[in-house]
């Protein structure tokens, strides 16, 4: 378990982490906000990339001031994820195996296993250089799931994979879901939606919710209306205009709105409704 | 380094191997570096030449693993890997470490390029058995390549930490300028004695300040702490620099402080050893440096500018025994107690010593261990007291430029004060204020020294071993450094293990090569021929020890190339045939009259006339000749061809003897030129 209490993160004059209290215990947890709402400082400071300023983070009781124990215990894909050019698929999980501090044996045996569940495996002779984008980053994958840390930490794992890289990294996800604490931080609400049991939204450092996906979808209920983008005018003011989108030949424009809107018909929220009314303040 | 730090090692390795840029420029300095100093090899044939131009393109060592190491260290910055190695524990420190280790390897390779090189010159020049010159060779190696190529490594690497390659390549440029020659190129042209900045430049001066025309075979390479401490001061300093500023960007764990720390500590201690300065063998751009000293290479001396000091008042009492404790280390220092005959009932209260001037006197004490005042100036020491002293104890420290004394080397003849002689003794020639003379007074005395530090190999006329050398003799001579001793024929023999072959030039003939080595036997036979053949009685050249030091300038070894003393003989030479040694010897005996035109007619007679008849008989017809067609020509050559005149009317043994009468007597003052002539007209007397 993870307990990050009251945590404060300064850079300079900027306020990065403002009393951060949270925790994660085993299960997938999703990590939501805006740009510059504290997401990256928050795993950073997880993984003692940061020095704790203020506050403290517990792991397993322990607090992070005293011990690198989770950093010890985690495997992390950073935002960008880079390795040597001249290292092969195979040599990086050597050498990353190595500063883990694996005894050889297992870090082959523990590279066949995270290649090939990144579909990886028939590419391990090739060079770093080589990889195309895509490709790279489902080597960070495998590195992260190397030794099968306790902990996963995930910094937009899904840019750029194509969707069917997608759908195989939340397959991998869900497979480790129980025993183990994955965080993933993203932008992309519909991967939250689909494997995350408990949902953090961080807003200008602060954390703006904690709860489950219901929780979250709950919080816009009542406040979510579709109507045709012709009648837009015919809104009540405070509304937010969300996603476009057509039925059967009609455009149609999803809106937020704590003011009713006649003109408009009552929709069941969704996650990124939820996301939206946090965000807007609603 | 344990079996992960191999693997890690390994894999660091293959980054490095697996770049182009950085396979590239290690190729290109191997191959450049190898060619270089194979064609070294073909063009000189001993040690010290070799190694001497193989350091001189060691600046681009320094540039090229500067920048080497840049691009390798940068990579963590290029490929983005910095922050996830930031996030395992300990990750950017190993991955830091590693990488240092395969720039040290790298460096090592350059290294074993050159001691190959080097230990090849060794085994070429059949000096492969002496341990002394491969540690010596391997030392400089170690300091001037190694060293200085991981230095330049460690600061591409704090380089590299800069995220910019704009600001990485404006700073490996600064470092360019301030560790390269073009710092102190720069300061030496604004420099001054009112504005001496060129000190400032001093603490940069990483490359090696010696060039091919001036090198000391006893000496060898400059090796001193002074470089040592320099050297380990910027290393240290760069690694400090780099853990605290990996430190502050917390890219390292606060665990590194301590590291960082000792770093710092280290590099303070580095550079108060290089403050300490001392004795060092330098040549490098500061042209201030050792201004008014007379070092082994200048060509002006102190004197000719201070004629005032040079003093010939003898003292009436004299120093019996002598019981010296020097050290050795960046310089002499020295406590040393004489026993003084002839004060009983002196009414003079000072007391009058030459000691060479750059011995700083700390401490005077009588036989009572009381500190007695003393005042110093120039070459000279007055001791006050008002009791008749039979004792005193005169502590000091310092070193001569020309006679050097520090860890690496010694090489303090017996004719030169570096022991307190009794009385105001003259160390040069007054008329040309240039030519060391024979400063020791007359007469022999017990000397007890004991030495602490200093070469590995050193040696005294005296008996003795293992820092230890007690005896009578009239003066002790101490060399050390890069020596041998060896019996040849009977005779011990102290030579520079180096320079064992030399190139004489013989006029009028091409170079050839020589052993050094030589037959002392054939020696001795030739010195015996020209004693006999001058009327005099031979010195036994047997119980003589005799020391060679070849050094690159003249004028070390009294003023002449030899200075002979009743148990040892001092040789600076070059063309070493047995009869130019022999002639030689027979020079070093004819030491009375130095002034005027004495040391032409000295050197004439005895290198030319008695040791080679027939080239000098060449050289005085060919003069003759010249002289007939212009008369004006015989300037210059008048010993030549009065002496061949001579001969030719008197005999060669008549003549001969009288030459050597002549310079024998000082009580003879006429001008050599007088003499020649009267010699010729009236024959000997």
């Amino acid at each position: 378990m993870i307990e990050v209490k009251g945590l404060k993160k300064r850079f300079g004059i900027k306020t990065a982490l403002d009393a951060v209290e949270v925790t994660f215990d085993s299960g997938i947890y999703g990590l939501l906000g805006p740009n510059g709402a504290g997401k990256t400082t928050l795993l950073r400071t997880l993984l003692g990339l940061y020095p704790i300023q203020s506050g403290d983070v517990f792991y397993d009781g322990k607090s992070l001031r005293k011990s690198n124990d989770l950093a010890q215990n985690a495997g992390y894909l950073p935002q960008r994820f880079g390795m040597f050019y001249e290292l092969t698929v195979q040599g990086v999980m050597a050498y990353i195996g190595t500063m883990k501090k694996m005894p050889m044996a297992q870090v082959r045996q523990e590279t066949e296993r995270c290649l090939a569940r990144t579909n990886l495996s028939e590419l391990k002779d090739r060079k770093v250089g080589a990889l195309s984008g895509g490709m790279l980053r489902r080597l960070g994958i495998a590195q992260t799931l190397l030794g099968d840390p306790d902990v996963l930490i995930f910094d937009e794992p899904t840019a750029g994979l194509d969707p069917e890289e997608r759908m195989r990294f939340k397959n991998i996800v869900a497979d480790i879901r129980r025993d183990h604490t994955v965080i993933i931080s993203t932008h992309i609400v519909d991967d939250v939606d689909a494997l995350c049991d408990q949902v953090v939204v961080m807003m200008a450092g602060k954390v703006a919710f904690t709860g489950t996906r219901q929780q979250l979808k709950a919080v816009a209920e009542k406040k979510v209306y579709e109507i045709p983008v012709e009648k837009q005018a015919l809104l009540s003011p405070g509304a937010f205009l969300g996603n476009r989108f057509e039925r059967e030949g009609t455009d149609y424009i999803r809106i937020l709105s704590t003011v009713p809107q006649p003109a408009g018909v009552l929709v069941p929220p969704n996650i990124e409704d939820g996301y939206l009314c946090i965000t807007k303040g609603m | 380094m344990g079996v992960r730090g191999m693997r890690l090692l390994k894999k660091n390795i293959q980054i490095f191997c697996g770049s182009a840029v950085t396979v590239l420029e290690l190729g290109t300095v191997l191959v450049l570096f190898t060619l270089n100093n194979a064609q070294i090899m073909t063009r000189y044939v001993d040690t010290i030449r070799c190694v001497t131009k193989m350091l001189a393109p060691q600046v681009a060592v320094f540039v090229a693993f500067l920048f080497m190491s840049y691009e390798f260290f940068f990579k963590v910055n290029d490929t983005g890997a910095g922050e996830f190695l930031q996030s395992l524990p300990g990750g950017r420190a190993r991955q830091l470490l590693s990488g240092l280790a395969v720039m040290a390897l790298a460096v090592g390779l350059v290294f074993l390029d050159f001691l190959g090189f080097g230990l090849a010159a060794m085994g070429r020049e059949g000096i492969l058995h002496s341990g002394v010159m491969a540690r010596h060779v391997a030392a400089v190696f170690f300091l001037d390549i190694f060293l200085v190529g991981f230095f330049a490594c460690v600061l591409g690497c704090l380089v590299a930490q800069f995220q910019r390659r704009i600001t990485g390549y404006s700073l490996l440029f600064g470092c360019c300028m301030l560790f390269t020659p073009f710092l102190q190129q720069i300061l030496s042209s604004l420099s001054n004695e009112k504005l001496p900045i060129i000190n400032l430049g001093d603490l940069f001066e990483l490359k090696y300040p010696l060039t091919l025309e001036m090198f000391e075979p006893v000496y060898g390479f400059a090796n001193e702490p002074e470089r040592w401490g320099r050297m380990v001061f910027w290393l240290l300093l760069a690694l400090a620099a780099l853990l605290v500023y990996m430190l502050w960007r917390h890219l390292l764990r606060l665990r590194w402080l301590p590291a960082a720390a000792v770093c710092a500590v280290l590099a303070g201690w580095g550079l108060l050893t290089y403050a300490q300065g001392g004795c060092v063998m330098y040549m490098g751009e500061n042209n201030l440096r050792g201004r008014d000293e007379d070092t082994t290479f200048s060509g002006s001396s102190y004197y000719e500018y201070n004629k005032g000091f040079i003093k010939d008042e003898p003292e009436s009492f004299a120093v019996t025994d002598y019981q010296m404790r020097l050290r050795l280390d960046n310089q002499l220092e020295a406590e040393v107690t004489m026993a003084l005959a002839g004060t009983e009932g002196r009414s003079e209260e000072c007391y009058r010593f030459t000691l060479y001037r750059g011995f700083t006197v700390t401490e005077v004490r009588d036989e009572t261990g009381r500190a007695l005042p003393f005042n110093r100036e120039s070459d000279y020491l007055d001791i006050e007291t008002e009791q008749p002293l039979s004792a005193v104890t005169i502590c000091y420290r310092g070193y001569s430029g020309k006679f050097y004394s520090n860890r690496q080397a010694v090489k303090l003849p017996a004719f030169f004060p570096y022991y307190p002689m009794a009385g105001y003794r003259p160390l040069v020639l007054r008329e040309s204020g240039m030519e060391y003379i024979n400063t020791c007074p007359e007469g022999e005395r017990f000397f007890d020294i004991t030495i602490q530090g200093g070469p590995e190999a050193l040696y005294c006329n005296l008996p003795g071993e293992d820092g230890h050398f007690y005896g009578v003799a009239e003066g002790p001579s101490l060399l050390g450094g890069l020596v041998e001793k060896k019996e040849i024929d009977g005779i011990q023999v102290v030579y520079p293990i180096s320079q064992r072959f030399l190139y004489t030039m013989t006029y009028g003939y091409e170079n050839t090569r020589v052993d050094a080595q030589l037959p002392m036997g054939q020696v001795r036979a030739q010195y015996d021929r020209l004693c006999e053949q001058v009327g005099q009685p031979p010195q036994r050249l047997a119980e003589k020890t005799v020391f060679y030091w070849y050094s690159s300038s003249s004028m070390t070894v009294g003023n002449e190339t030899v200075a002979i003393f009743a148990d040892h003989v001092l040789l600076e030479i070059w063309s070493l045939s047995p009869e130019k040694m022999a002639a030689y010897l027979l020079a070093g005996e004819l030491q009375d009259k130095t002034t005027d035109d004495y040391p032409l007619l000295r050197s004439t007679f005895t290198v030319s006339y008695l040791s080679d008849k027939s080239i000098f008989n060449r050289s005085a017809r060919s003069a003759l000749k010249d002289i007939r067609q212009n008369p004006d020509t015989i300037s210059g050559r008048e010993e030549t061809v009065y002496l061949y005149q001579a001969a030719e009317r008197w005999g060669d043994q008549a003549v001969s003897r009288a030459v050597y009468e002549f310079l024998r007597d000082r009580s003879d003052q006429r001008p050599a030129a007088e003499f020649l002539k009267q010699l010729v007209e009236e024959g000997p007397a």
